[in-house]
């Protein structure tokens, strides 16, 4: 089975069947561009913008995905829905945000829709419910508004009741 | 639930790239929105990020582009001004907004006189002054609905539809908020009602229960049906016809826009529901039938429930003109409940004779009526062909079925002595001592649901 080996940030080389490999956009496009699928599978692929840990996450994520139909386009009149991420989805992003994050950013820069998808709506469902309060603290993020700029947000969103 | 934790490079939420992070925004409902805006600068300013606010005002408002483009605001704004309108209203908006959208244009070509007679929406401090009047709150789909359009003036036809019958005519006008309220009622039997509809030929209304009371939910829409045995004018029997505002308006307009009312001279004949399968064939001509329950005609005590049918002959445009023929007769098959029959048989239909060549339909309407809550009909017609005329056939009628709405007796008979009112003869009341209190006491015939009966009525 012919296969590809990517060549993580740091270094290390976890070895993907090509099939599953070109599931990334961007790696389908490098292996195709350079026709490195026909070559004798020496060729790396590389992704200084991945880390190993994360990439070992990202392929056992294509692999079991690898029959799944290219996610649809994104129609502006469906409702977007956050509880329809599959079982296998929801263990494999039980993990602290800091990991969860890198997969986005993974995600993002191997251009692969359907793994984004499934982390943003985590992330999405972490996000609900919680006060204005409770998401700093959750999510650690620092409050760098002035006095001023902080009046201003509250009036401007006073229609809405909250707060 | 995502912990506390603190990662040795700090990747959050605000670090990540402006694509991933709307793309996580935008699966936020908009008050999740909002509370990000209060969280920093970064997520305040994405939070505001217009195109995700189209969707919202789609969902909630059914803003289009094209009104957005009109009004020439941007999507948040509209979101903000429409929510200072009737953001109370937000729970129930679009589907009370689509229902008036979609039976408006359903009706503009085909009953513009009932369009024209809509009223432009209620303000809210009209709204709270009937409150104050009536000493009840109106319910908020209510009140949503009345925001948009406050009743129809009380003209023929009536927005709710109307009913033909040789000697008996009714059209129901949706009633503007102010002469509804002049019709709220505070006496027994009837506490804490305000009504809907009123028919200026038979005095009939629609009610709403504003209030759970007397043994009605609150919310309950229904027809009266004043328990004539009872001697006691509290005894109000009713046919429940929706649970909520919202259930009976938004059912009532998909019955009429998916044609499931016919339209006759501009006129909504509402009421007469056709189960598609309620249809036979016998060679060229097909009979259909739709049914109807008129309440203004039926009651619990006595049981006699009236139901409307009309009948549609018709015979298919391709067949051959020789095909012609002349109904002689008809023969009817009644069984009610309980499985009595009664056989009916006579000349013509109405008292006529009609003619059915290729292309050709013919329609009428008779009635009949049960004493038990439901039952069934069916038969034939016997025709012969016009130029054979000794050759005769018989056209079957198919099967269909008539079933009240769910009713509920009044508290007042409940609790009534037995001296209080006459006995009632009729056998689909189970008055046998096992029965359980409380099953006594909420006396509510749920009528069984056939799947292919053919009159879902109301």
């Amino acid at each position: 089975m012919p296969s590809v080996k990517a060549q993580s940030s740091d270094g290390e080389i976890p070895e993907a069947d090509v099939e599953v490999a070109k599931q990334p956009v961007t790696i389908k496009t490098m292996v195709e561009d350079l026709r490195m699928d026909d070559a004798g599978g020496n060729d790396l692929v590389p992704l200084p913008n991945v880390n190993a840990a994360i990439l070992k996450q990202v392929i056992p994520r294509c692999t079991h995905h690898k029959d799944d139909p290219p996610p649809p386009e994104d129609d502006e009149n469906k409702e977007k829905r956050t509880d329809c991420v599959s079982v296998w989805d929801q263990e494999l992003l039980k993990v602290g945000q800091g990991t969860l994050f890198e997969l986005i950013l993974a995600a993002n820069y191997l251009d692969m829709k359907g793994l984004l998808d499934v982390t943003c709506k985590t992330v999405a469902n972490r996000i609900k419910g919680k006060t204005p309060e409770e998401l700093p603290k959750t999510f650690n993020i620092k409050n760098d508004f002035t006095e001023e700029e902080e009046a201003r947000v509250r009036k401007e969103n006073q229609w809405c009741g909250e707060k | 639930m995502a912990a506390m934790e603190t990662e040795a490079a700090p990747l959050t939420l605000e670090s990540l790239p402006t694509d991933p992070l709307l793309l996580i925004l935008s699966f936020l409902d908009y008050r999740d929105l909002i509370n990000c805006c209060y969280v920093s600068r970064r997520l305040s300013q994405l939070s505001s990020h217009d195109p995700l606010w189209r969707r919202h005002c789609k969902k909630y408002w059914l803003i289009s582009e094209e009104e957005k483009t009109q009004k020439n605001q941007c999507w948040k704004s509209l979101f903000i001004d429409t929510y200072s309108d009737v953001g109370r209203y937000i729970d129930h908006y679009a589907a009370i907004k689509k229902a008036w959208d979609d039976l408006k244009k359903y009706l503009e070509p085909r009953c513009p006189r009932m369009v024209l007679s809509l009223k432009e929406g209620a303000r809210e401090e009209d709204l709270d002054a009937v409150e104050a009047q009536i000493g009840c709150k109106l319910p908020d789909d209510y009140r949503c609905s009345y925001r948009i359009h406050n009743g129809q003036k009380l003209v023929v036809p009536g927005l709710l539809g109307s009913m033909a019958l040789s000697n008996h005519y009714r059209s129901e006008d949706l009633l503007d908020v102010d002469t509804a309220a002049g019709g709220f009622q505070q006496r027994q039997g009837l506490k804490y009602c305000l009504p809907l509809t009123f028919c200026i030929h038979t005095g009939l209304s629609q009610y709403i229960a504003v209030e759970a009371a007397e043994g009605r939910n609150k919310n309950e829409v229904f027809y009266q049906c004043p328990d004539q045995m009872a001697r006691n004018p509290a005894a109000i029997d009713m046919f429940i016809i929706g649970a909520t505002f919202t259930d009976w308006f938004t059912s009532y307009v998909n019955n009429v826009v998916s044609g499931g009312f016919p339209i006759i001279r501009d006129q909504i004949f509402s009421r007469y529901v056709h189960d598609p399968e309620c249809v036979a064939t016998t060679g060229d001509i097909t009979v259909s039938v739709s049914t109807s329950f008129l309440p203004e005609l039926s009651s619990v005590h006595p049981p006699h429930y009236f139901f409307t049918y009309r009948i549609r002959i018709e015979m298919s445009k391709d067949a051959l003109p020789e095909k012609a023929c002349q109904l002689d007769s008809r023969y009817w098959r009644i069984t009610n409940a309980k499985g009595d029959v009664e056989e009916v048989q006579g000349p013509g239909v109405v008292g006529e004779f009609p003619i059915i060549s290729p292309g050709r339909v013919y329609e009428y309407t008779s009635c009949t009526t049960f004493s038990t809550t439901s039952g069934y009909m069916e038969g034939y017609y016997t025709f012969h062909f016009l130029y054979f005329k000794d050759k005769i056939f018989n056209v079957a009628i198919p099967r269909f079925h008539m079933a009240c709405p769910t009713f509920r007796v009044s508290i007042a008979r409940l609790e009534m002595g037995p001296d209080e009112y006459e006995e009632n003869d009729s056998g689909d009341m189970d008055e046998s001592d096992e029965e359980d209190e409380e099953e006594r006491r909420r006396r509510v015939f749920d009528v069984p649901i056939r799947r292919r009966r053919c009159s879902r009525l109301f």
